[in-house]
């Protein structure tokens, strides 16, 4: 994921928020999106295969069993009713979790950046901590959290909020902080209380950097949901990072691919999906800058 | 404050489907959840289908059409001032807007205007010019109420204020009817009667048909006019320009400059206008103040004697020729 920790303002609020423009004149890049991206997978297969049958013994001296070919995986994993079920079970659950996760994220974190907002010395105080919160490994931390928790649903939970914390915070602050200071002194004149500058103004001119927030946020919440499930596989709710681990510990390498791509496809249909609705709420009126005219 | 009213809505059904889920042997805390999850989807469909703005606009512009030419208040005002074009509202009421010995030092050091005694009665327009950085904006940020000044007084009307700003300063995620209406709408004025004001505006500076563009789509003269009706809504008393026309090209000014005479004859406010254009000072204004460098004074005032409505042409009128060689050699006796 692409964003940087340490500033305010991160880089790509800037440059590509409401993703891909859906309408290009040139007939050459419309082309180019349709034909690009195969010559790109097929690519990538060819390497995968190639790794399967020579490159991990020529490479890395070991057997290519540890690498199953595509084919395999494929047939293992979505032919076969059985691992299929089991797997995109797997994938219900993590999804519950990194919904629910990412819910708590946007609520928490979008309240306690108005706070900041509103006030100079509150940004001071609570940023150095946000700071450190992305900062900490989380890895690291787990023993912590499942000592108060044990194990189950809810130290799940904990772990993708705290993985996706971080972007909705700075970004809905670099939101509400954008407006520009005419539009503050138009408020200022008709003499407008910090709630209406706030629901009228700032709120509307951060949603396009909310946005961003939020596909930013979606992505790592899978992350930490899959994450949190590798550590916490207690409860009789097996999300994918379960399912995934259970077979590894069998040596069923071609059904932990399986389960990776599973987890990585749910990563982008919640980074699609959150693409689109920024498009809706804020494509008919945001200008994204440094985008061709 | 609706947005309140949604979520105590919201815990209230929540708290009606508590007995509701318990008689059904569910607990409590499932139910309560159940409702309020239940009464905020319900709201936020209901927020959605709710008639937008626009669709009200529409509806507001066809009831008009066919009741014939039945004009709403404001309409009819505006009417019969139109027809007493040189009327001056209540002259003896006093200035609209004066500043007496009003100086101002900015909390860096910069002394921005010393000393400056002016006065605009109700009926005048008064057009400030002089060099860059001498501190004409701030003359107007200190009217309006935006920054205090550092020493004098000043006296103004602020409860319907007009101001104007050198950009348009529209608000990108609200269509050209929405941003037209919101000093009303921040003014707290009712929605209906802002909706009759509002269309009234969009009429008057002729962006009939653009009112439900974003501000993306628009030419920077329709822009500028967008945000002339934004201050329009108000029926501003006092109006201040702070060089509107800076950013747009010499034809679309000219135009503009049309627009502003017109609206000045019929709304009868007292106009307070900054420009670096001499020829647009002279061609606006019933009087042209100089201003001097930092820290910025008044150092001459000029008055303008042609009727209005002023023709285009008068531009080019030997006599307009010779004001503003007079203000032009004023300005740059201040610059020497």
């Amino acid at each position: 994921m692409i964003y940087s920790p340490l500033s305010v303002t991160p880089p790509e609020v800037a440059i590509e928020l409401v993703g891909p423009t859906p309408k290009r004149k040139s007939g050459k890049l419309e082309l180019s999106r349709f034909i690009g991206p195969p010559i790109v997978f097929i690519i990538f297969i060819g390497v995968w295969q190639y790794m399967h049958e020579h490159g991990m013994r020529a490479l890395f001296d070991k057997p290519g069993f540890l690498l199953p070919s595509p084919v395999t995986v494929f047939n293992e994993c979505f032919v076969d009713g059985f691992t299929r079920s089991k797997l995109l079970n797997g994938v219900k659950w993590t999804a519950v979790v990194a919904l629910l996760g990412l819910a708590i994220t946007i609520v928490i974190g979008m309240l306690l950046a108005v706070v900041m907002a509103q006030a100079r010395w509150a940004e001071r105080s609570f940023y150095p901590y946000l700071v450190a919160l992305q900062a900490i490994p989380i890895l690291s931390i787990v023993p912590l959290i499942s000592s108060v928790f044990g194990g189950g649903f809810q130290p799940r939970l904990f772990v993708c909020v705290m993985i996706a914390f971080f972007p909705i915070v700075t970004n809905t602050l670099f939101g509400l902080q954008s407006a520009d200071a005419g539009q503050h002194d138009l408020f200022t004149l008709r003499g407008a209380s910090a709630w209406t500058r706030l629901w009228k103004l700032q709120v509307p001119a951060a949603l396009p950097a909310v946005f961003t927030g939020f596909r930013i946020s979606a992505g790592l919440s899978v992350i930490g949901a899959v994450v949190g499930e590798q550590f916490f596989r207690k409860g009789n709710k097996p999300g994918i990072g379960i399912v995934m681990e259970s077979y590894r510990q069998k040596n069923n390498y071609p059904q932990v691919y399986g389960g990776l791509f599973l987890a990585a496809g749910l990563g982008i249909v919640f980074f699609l999906v959150f693409g689109w609705l920024s498009r809706r709420v804020v494509g008919h009126w945001y200008e994204a800058s440094g985008k061709p005219a | 404050m609706t947005f309140l009213v949604y979520v105590a809505v919201s815990i209230g059904i929540g708290l009606v489907c508590r007995p509701i889920m318990r008689s059904k042997g569910r607990s409590a805390g499932t139910g309560f959840w159940l409702g309020f999850f239940l009464g905020v989807v319900g709201l936020v469909v209901a927020v959605l289908l709710r008639p937008t703005r626009e669709f009200e606009a529409v509806k507001l512009r066809k009831r008009r059409a066919t009741m014939g030419d039945v004009p709403s208040h404001a309409a009819v005002s505006e009417r019969e001032r139109a027809a007493t074009p040189s009327e001056i509202p209540d002259a003896a009421a006093g200035p609209a807007l004066s500043f007496s010995n009003v100086s101002m030092v900015f909390p860096d050091g910069t002394h921005a205007l010393r000393e400056t005694t002016f006065s605009v009665s109700p009926g005048e327009f008064v057009t400030v010019v002089g060099p860059s950085g001498c501190g004409k904006s701030t003359l107007l940020r200190i009217a309006s109420g935006l920054n205090p000044a550092t020493g004098g007084s000043v006296s103004v009307d602020r409860s319907s204020l007009g101001y104007v700003f050198q950009d348009a300063t529209l608000l990108p995620w609200r269509s050209v009817l929405r941003n037209v209406e919101m000093m009303a709408e921040l003014e707290g004025v009712p929605r209906d009667e802002r909706l009759e004001r509002t269309l009234d505006a969009i009429d008057l500076v002729g962006l009939n048909g653009a009112e439900f563009k974003y501000p993306k789509q628009l030419s920077g003269g329709m822009k500028m006019r967008a945000s002339l009706a934004r201050s329009l809504v108000l029926n501003p008393k006092v109006f201040l320009f702070d060089e509107p026309f800076g950013a747009v090209d010499e034809i679309t000014r000219e135009r503009l400059n049309d627009e502003v005479i017109k609206l000045f004859q019929l709304e009868g406010f007292a106009g307070l206008f900054i420009t670096h254009s001499i020829s647009e000072a002279v061609f606006l204004s019933t009087r042209v103040l100089v201003m001097s460098a930092r820290p910025g004074h008044i150092v001459a005032d000029f008055p303008i004697p042609f009727p209005y409505p002023r023709d285009p042409e008068l531009r080019f009128d030997p006599e307009f020729a010779e004001l503003c060689g007079q203000i032009s050699h004023e300005l740059r006796g201040v610059h020497a």
